[in-house]
């Protein structure tokens, strides 16, 4: 399939107000101090402190369209890339228009929803949809809360995560712009759809048949991560996955600027960079500082390599990441 | 008889992973750390801490090969697992193959 002529216009990210340190997370686990640290690698993470998954979604879509140059009456259509959501009923992109002043606008407003990868999934869909001249410019934003859900009973997951935002204006390449998607790939494996989860929020364990919330919560509604089995079917699975990838593209890893991978966790990155063999210099690491924000690690792991600079016009990159499902997944452009 | 090369790497790879552990901050003297000590188990190190001291192992050795298959095995090795002489093994092994 050749390339398709899709360009990043702009992107953004969001942070709650308040930062957690690791040694604010030792001082509320209970633990000495620098244990959070040394077990975890996230120095800071962000939770909410009156922020909504809408409200921070929004704050990121304005940067980004403020760096795309653009408003968000531009705007052809919302996607909305959360693995969490903000209710269950609408769809978060309908509360993100919204929060954007557009709610009499009629901009479709959609989510793309394949967790940690929602925004690869999201990307991909919406580059077709941009190629075939059915859209110009899409907002693709992702907004997660983490916080809400987790087990602190579990420190290898309570310790990881962090709360945030990120967003990217896509739109067709012009004449003379040199940039272009050239492919992506996923594979779902749900042999291994038990190792990551949160069971409630859908139609399996409502809360009505709870006779007792709080035990509910504690059984259902909390996130579940089986590290070390991630660990191993990552381990075992991402080096072939990536070799179909670059086949199917027709490109190499050598001919990759930037790697920019879920932020899954600073061990499980270490897991990925070494795996794949890709030097550090080209291995976007930001979770030490914002620590695994879901589907929005991706693109705020994007957004921070162009505004640090270590992503420029004219290079190439890929997206990568695993998520729950168990996914794969990988996108490849030219910035 | 013993094999004197095997023996004297063991040593000498044992030796240069007491001193990367000691300069990781492991409060222990490196005569306390045997080969039957369990990084997990014995030293309390896990997860990330772990990835790091692989890391400085890695880079003892010119980043000539990486600790992951060592990091995936142990995850199922019974314990106890992530003892230095499982470590010495690996690397012993990775040294082998590259001068193959």
């Amino acid at each position: 399939m050749p390339a398709l002529p899709v360009r990043i216009l702009g992107t953004g990210k969001a942070l709650p107000a308040k930062a957690v340190t690791a040694d604010d997370m030792d001082r509320r686990l209970g633990l000495a101090p620098g244990t959070v640290a040394k077990q975890s690698g996230v120095l800071t993470r962000y939770f909410v402190d009156g922020e909504t998954t809408s409200s921070m979604g929004a704050q990121a879509a304005r940067s980004a369209l403020e760096a795309a140059g653009l408003e968000a009456s531009d705007l052809d259509a919302i996607v909305g890339v959360c693995g969490g959501q903000e209710q269950a009923i609408p769809c978060t992109a309908s509360l993100v228009q919204k929060a954007l002043g557009l709610s009499t606008s009629g901009i479709p407003s959609f989510d793309v929803n394949s967790t940690c990868l929602s925004f690869v999934t999201g990307l991909d869909v919406v580059s077709h949809l941009i190629a075939s001249g059915r859209y110009e410019r899409v907002l693709l934003v992702a907004s997660e809360i983490a916080s809400v859900g987790l087990n602190w009973n579990d420190r290898e997951s309570a310790t990881i995560m962090g709360d945030g935002a990120a967003a990217a204006v896509i739109g067709r390449a012009k004449e003379g712009e040199t940039s272009r998607i050239f492919g992506a790939r996923m594979e779902t494996y749900s042999e291994g759809s038990e190792m990551t989860r949160l069971r409630a929020g859908g139609t399996r364990y409502h809360p009505r048949q709870a006779s007792d919330l709080k035990a509910y919560v504690d059984e259902y509604a909390l996130f579940e991560m089986d590290g070390k089995s991630v660990f191993k079917f990552t381990s075992q699975k991402l080096p072939g996955f990536v070799e179909r990838f670059f086949e199917q593209v027709g490109s190499s890893l050598s001919e990759v600027d930037m790697v920019l991978p879920h932020q899954a966790s600073p061990t499980a990155m270490w897991l990925v960079q070494r795996r794949l063999g890709v030097s550090p210099e080209k291995f976007m690491v930001i979770a030490p500082e914002f620590g695994n924000t879901i589907a929005a690690s991706i693109p705020m792991a994007l957004h921070e390599a162009i505004s640090r600079g270590k992503l420029k016009r004219g290079d190439r990159a890929m997206l990568l990441g695993t998520s729950a499902g168990f996914s794969m997944g990988a996108l490849l452009f030219e910035y | 008889m013993p094999d004197t090369k095997t023996e004297n790497t063991t040593k000498e790879i044992l030796a240069l992973l007491q001193e990367v552990l000691v300069d990781a901050g492991i409060d222990l003297p490196p005569q306390e750390l045997g080969p039957e000590t369990s990084l997990t188990m014995d030293l309390g190190i896990d997860s990330f801490h772990l990835v790091e001291i692989a890391t400085r192992v890695e880079v003892a050795f010119d980043n000539r090969f990486t600790l992951v298959d060592w990091v995936v095995d142990q995850q199922d090795a019974p314990d106890p697992a992530f003892t230095l002489a499982s470590l010495v093994v690996f690397i012993q092994a990775q040294l082998a193959e590259l001068s193959a």
